[in-house]
């Protein structure tokens, strides 16, 4: 072996050939080309010439030169030359390779596996063989096993079945296997491909591979080993607590965390970032009201492991409704019974019994909702007292018997005795109206009807409390709805009927989505009943994707017991039926610990490839390459060929369009843009938000070429600040925290844009945060809308009224739902007449390129709320009149009139 | 020099299945150029009405154009368009030297001269001439079908002899040809056909290789009419310049001879539209009329 810097070659021998090119030299400096050989009718003229002009024939010195190389690269090739090569593994005997394969080493489960090959290359280099000691136990039950002695070429067949398993490692197994191993091999050196975390019995472990001196090289690697868990906090209501803990406390880390509904379609996404010292973050993660249920799973993004994987389960999704119902009810038909608007307002949230007291707390309820026609005995009043306190919700409505009743201990405000009554033969008040909802109360964001009147209520003893205690407010202020917290739980007062004796409150969309709103404030049902034994549905694997249970030794789990992870019970969701409770491997891991103490006499190294690379390929196709060259020049040279200058031209072509400098290119793509239409999004720099805009303008792309004469030719990305925008028909905007306000730069293109009729569709995303007054409001993407334009001049805006182009332009709309429905839309109040008075500005908030995005691969649809596929079409529709409208101006405003045109005629 | 043999059966049926191709290629070019003459406008002894003229002394009373002269006060008389017919002898090189070209793109120059033959005789018949081959079998005819009698026998043509039919006194004579032979043999043919005050036109057909010596590098040169006889030149960019001077002078000798018996000299490369030589030789062949 023979080295020159980190280049070796493993046949140095063959260098010794190169004394041949002196020789070949010599050979082709004497053996001048064949000429060319030329029959020529007016040879009698040529016949005396040659005597005066013949030179030495030579073969000329560049070709020599370039023969020399060729020959000298073939035997550098078959020296096989070696760049960068790593050093030998120590020892001569065979060797054992300890691998981590719990749920710790699923993080860059690739890049450990790309080492170990590298390693089984270089012992297959050697002669040497190996025998492999997974340390985690194998899913068939049958414990930590070594394997036998193999070759490296076994090993490596071995090493691709080899996969990262949900559950720990256990090195108390391992050990006794390599003790038994190493007893009998005494020559072995140990590779231990570490995954970086030391339980307790991990230190004995290690001494154990390094007595009587042996050797032992360390693997471990702070780039490889990232290992994140993701546990379950305390419930918040509106969303929930997650920490996020990592391995290695330095060091600024980002990870994205995503919600996933239960088709797999995303729901939304979060980057948590650890700064230097962060070992465990603690966050929050509120939902919209109807998607906080769809969530199935929360995945941390990158790395793939199972204790990344955060699984809900039906304590989640189901939230059970319980009606109190009297004898009363069940006499009383139809529209006069209160349980009748309860029951209908309810519809589609799930389940909803009505029964008795004591039948009710035998199910497993997250809210009850207490009737004042339903009465209760003092025995069931404590009861569900005691519910309320362990945790329950309770939403109860006032009515004659509770306006009669002194003290009543279930209210969250003491109440004055009796009631109000606005209106009847005794009194002169008018009705009043409903007021406001208190700001940051949990019904904040719910949009008050202005037509809901109240006739009678019952009112609060006005105690400084009842304000803190107010959810909404009549139009004189007195309190409606009362709320707080009574031990654990919560007990909501609505001041009113839950039926329309008092108010016309239950006609109302605000009582369906106030009662929603509170239902999923609750905490959902209790842990299962411990006596039954749940058995597997579907499992996790080390990565975190969940398959069917295929029996085998998977046994049911015992939900009384602690749950710990292993072959038998290995993590993911068990039960039957309607009944599954998840069970996650973050919450079962104790906290990490990260390995440090190494025995001494270990050579340690990491999980880096040692980048060895052959360079015999690489120069035996040089040379090829070049033999290939001699072969076309001689040729030239003789007059075969002579120079083709038509094809030469043409290959100088092909090279001038691939090296084409930029601003070629530019010119290329710039005439694309003037001859078919393209769709522009605006980079926001958050690559997940481009990725959906251009998903989804692609989806509209194929909807609009489709359904419409427009031949949309493709969707282009837009950098404000240095493109020329005006080749785009309309530019999607979306609002992302991340963005900056726009330079000076930016601001005058796009208000250049938009001043020569661009349309610009501004997207805050985030409808489902916004309250009903929409732009003037201050929900968080409003906010960023005022900050990202504080430079552009914006002309008045005015909502999409009735008749607007937008709503005629194709399709007829009524509203231009998203991934979010309803919410307003702004326009231009009056947009220049030069450009047929179409808008050149658009803001809204449904989230359109989310619901717009067509099947992607690696992500899959957003899902659309509520509406499902229904409002995703509806918002192909609103993509579609958008398009016409900026491409086709107010040519459809017109047709407004040929109803009446056409009747006319007919007279 | 030698010749190359055309008796070969094969050749002959080669040559015979490529002459109508030569045919259409002649007529083509005939064509082209035909557009751009318009009659003789000479006045002679034809039938074609030229113009009318004063009467002149001298002038044969049986001229005078009666019609004419009533209308008018003066005698008027009428001329007619030249129409003497002359007898043309054509003839093309079949030499080996002849079989060549330099690159695939170029007509050989046997078949650069055929066409040309062929398209001057259409050209000539059309204008009223008697049209024959050096050498053949037949006297020039002025009949439309002659075209196709010498198209048949043009294969036959072989040598620059006069043959069975002796080229008559005061008739002309085109010759396509490289004229790569000794001068002395063509200047003994021109003489004696020029003795019996046969005019003609010497054209030169040469290859743009053969002018130019368009090759680079080391080559070995062979004789086209003779393989065995070969050359080396190692760097014929070095000869190149003193080649064409001697090219120039081989072409100064016959178009010398050409001039020495009064007649007409050309000379065309096989890159250059035959139209144009077509053009040219036909206006020499006029000139060479007065």
């Amino acid at each position: 072996m023979f080295s020159l810097g980190s280049l070796t070659f493993l046949a140095p021998w063959m260098l010794a050939s190169l004394a041949a090119v002196p020789l070949l030299w010599w050979l082709l400096r004497i053996l001048p080309p064949r000429p060319r050989i030329v029959q020529l009718p007016t040879f009698f003229l040529l016949r005396d010439l040659q005597a005066n002009v013949r030179t030495p024939a030579h073969t000329p010195w560049w070709l020599l030169l370039l023969r020399a190389l060729i020959l000298c690269l073939f035997i550098f090739a078959f020296a096989d030359p070696v760049l960068r090569r790593a050093d030998d593994i120590p020892g001569s005997g065979d060797v054992l390779l300890v691998i981590d394969n719990g749920w710790a080493a699923a993080a860059n489960w690739d890049k450990r596996s790309e080492k170990i090959a590298e390693y089984l290359s270089r012992l297959g280099r050697a002669g040497r063989n190996a025998a492999m000691l997974p340390t985690a136990a194998p899913e068939d039950g049958g414990g930590v096993k070594m394997s036998n002695v193999m070759t490296p070429e076994e090993a490596k067949g071995q090493l691709t079945r080899m996969k990262p398993q949900p559950w720990p490692v256990d090195h108390d197994a391992a050990r006794k296997e390599a003790v038994a191993f190493l007893e009998k091999n005494t020559d072995t050196h140990v590779l231990f491909f570490s995954d970086g975390l030391s339980s307790a019995e991990t230190p004995v472990f290690l001494k154990a591979l390094t007595e009587k001196n042996r050797g032992l090289t360390m693997l471990r690697d702070g780039a490889v080993n990232r290992p994140y868990v993701l546990r379950e906090e305390e419930r918040s209501p509106g969303g929930l607590r997650l920490s996020l803990e990592r391995l290695d406390a330095a060091g600024s880390a980002v990870v994205k965390l995503v919600a996933y509904a239960g088709e797999g379609n995303v729901i939304d996404e979060k980057t948590i970032s650890f700064s230097a010292g962060d070992k465990t973050i603690e966050f929050e993660w509120s939902f919209a009201d109807e998607l906080r249920n769809r969530v199935t799973r929360i995945d941390v993004l990158q790395p793939r492991m199972a204790s990344g994987v955060f699984l809900t389960d039906s304590r989640w999704q189901q939230r059970p409704v319980g009606i109190l119902s009297g004898i009363a009810q069940k006499e009383t038909a139809g529209f006069l019974n209160e349980v009748y608007y309860l029951r209908r307002a309810l519809e589609g949230g799930g389940d909803v019994t009505v029964d008795g007291q004591a039948e009710l707390e035998k199910k497993e309820l997250s809210a009850i909702i207490w009737p004042d026609s339903a009465g209760l005995t003092a025995v069931e009043r404590v009861n569900l007292l005691n519910w309320v306190e362990k945790g329950g919700f309770l939403i109860r409505f006032a009515g004659p018997n509770l306006a009669a009743a002194a003290d009543d201990p279930l209210l969250p405000v003491p109440l004055r005795h009796g009631q109000r009554a606005m209106q009847g033969a005794l009194t002169w008040e008018k009705p009043v109206h409903m007021g406001s909802i208190v700001a940051e109360s949990p019904l904040d964001g719910l949009a008050v009807p202005k037509d809901v009147t109240v006739l009678r209520q019952v009112l609060a003893d006005p105690t400084p409390e009842v304000l803190e205690k107010t959810w909404i407010q009549l139009e004189d202020g007195t309190p409606f709805v009362t709320g707080g917290k009574v031990g654990k739980g919560t007990i909501v007062l609505v001041h009113a009927t839950a039926g329309p004796d008092w108010s016309n409150f239950c006609y109302s969309g605000l009582y369906v989505e106030m009662l929603q709103r509170m239902i999923s404030l609750s905490a959902g049902i209790a842990e299962y009943k411990a006596e039954k034994l749940l058995p597997p549905a579907m499992l996790m694997d080390g990565f975190g994707s969940l398959r069917q249970s295929a029996g085998g030794i998977v046994g049911p789990v015992n939900p009384a017991q602690q749950f710990t992870p292993s072959p038998v019970t290995p993590p993911g969701i068990y039960g039957q039926r309607d009944q599954f409770k998840a069970y996650n491997l973050g919450p079962a891991l104790s906290p990490l610990r990260m390995l440090e103490e190494i025995p001494s006499g270990s050579l340690e190294e990491t999980y880096a490839l040692s980048g060895e690379e052959s360079l015999k390929g690489s120069l035996a196709t040089l040379a090829v390459l070049l033999l290939l060259l001699d072969t076309i020049v001689t040729l030239f040279l003789r007059g075969f060929i002579s120079l083709p200058l038509r094809p030469f031209s043409a290959v100088l072509c092909i090279c001038v369009i691939l090296f084409a400098t930029p601003a070629a290119a530019q010119e290329i793509e710039e005439a694309e843009l003037v001859s078919s239409i393209y769709l522009g999004y605006i980079e926001t720099g958050d690559q997940f938000t481009d990725q959906v805009s251009y998903n989804g303008l692609m989806g509209l792309k194929d909807i609009v070429n489709a359904r419409t004469n427009i031949q949309i030719e493709g969707v282009r990305s837009v950098d404000p600040s240095r493109d020329i925008l005006i080749y785009y028909p309309i530019l999607y905007w979306p609002m992302t925290e991340s963005q900056t306000a726009l330079s000076i730069s930016a601001a005058r293109n796009i208000q250049d844009y938009m001043a020569r009729g661009g349309m610009v569709v501004v997207d805050t995303r985030d409808q489902q945060f916004a309250g009903p007054e929409g732009l003037s409001g201050s929900s968080p993407g409003t906010a960023r809308l005022r900050k990202l334009t504080e430079n552009l001049q914006i002309a008045e805006l005015a909502p999409v009224g009735e008749g607007h182009i937008l709503t005629k332009s194709f399709y007829l709309l009524d509203d231009f739902p998203g991934v979010y429905q309803g919410g307003q839309l702004w326009v231009e109040k009056e947009p220049s007449p030069d450009y047929d008075s179409v808008t050149s500005i658009l803001i809204g908030g449904n989230d359109w390129a989310a619901a717009w995005s067509a099947e992607e691969s690696d992500r899959s649809r957003f899902i659309v709320t509520p509406g499902g596929e229904q409002q995703r079409e509806m918002s192909y529709r609103f993509g579609v009149n958008l398009l016409m409208a900026a491409l086709a101006g107010n040519y459809k405003a017109d047709q407004v009139h040929v109803p009446y045109i056409l009747e006319r005629m007919k007279k | 020099m030698a010749r190359h043999e055309h008796d070969n059966i094969g050749a002959a049926a080669r040559l015979a299945s490529e002459l109508p191709g030569l045919l259409l290629d002649a007529q083509h070019v005939a064509h082209s150029v035909m557009r751009g003459l318009h009659g003789r406008r000479r006045t002679g002894q034809g039938e074609t009405f030229w113009q009318f003229r004063h009467y002149q002394q001298g002038d044969s009373s049986r001229d005078i154009d009666w019609r004419q002269t009533a209308k008018r006060d003066d005698a008027f008389v009428r001329e007619l368009e030249w129409e003497a017919a002359q007898s043309i002898w054509l003839y093309r090189d079949a030499t080996a030297s002849m079989q060549f070209r330099s690159h695939a793109r170029l007509p050989y120059k046997k078949d650069y001269a055929e066409v040309l033959l062929l398209a001057l005789g259409m050209l000539l018949l059309g204008g009223g001439e008697q049209v024959g081959l050096l050498g053949g079998d037949f006297s020039p005819q002025a009949h439309e079908a002659a075209i196709a009698r010498i198209h048949e026998r043009l294969p036959f043509q072989t040598e620059m002899t006069e043959g069975a039919r002796a080229v008559s006194a005061k008739s002309q004579v085109v010759l396509f040809s490289d004229f790569y032979m000794q001068p002395e043999k063509l200047k003994a043919f021109c003489l004696s056909l020029a003795a019996r005050q046969v005019r003609g036109v010497v054209v030169q057909i040469c290859d743009p290789a053969e002018e130019n010596l368009s090759y680079h590098g080391r080559v070995q040169f062979e004789d086209i009419e003779n393989t065995s006889d070969k050359e080396t030149i190692p760097q014929v960019e070095a000869i190149r310049d003193q080649y064409h001077a001697r090219f120039q002078a081989h072409r100064k000798e016959i178009a010398d001879i050409a001039r020495l018996c009064g007649w007409h000299f050309a000379a065309f490369r096989t890159d250059e539209k035959p139209e144009k030589a077509l053009s040219e030789v036909y206006h020499l062949l006029q000139a060479g009329e007065e």
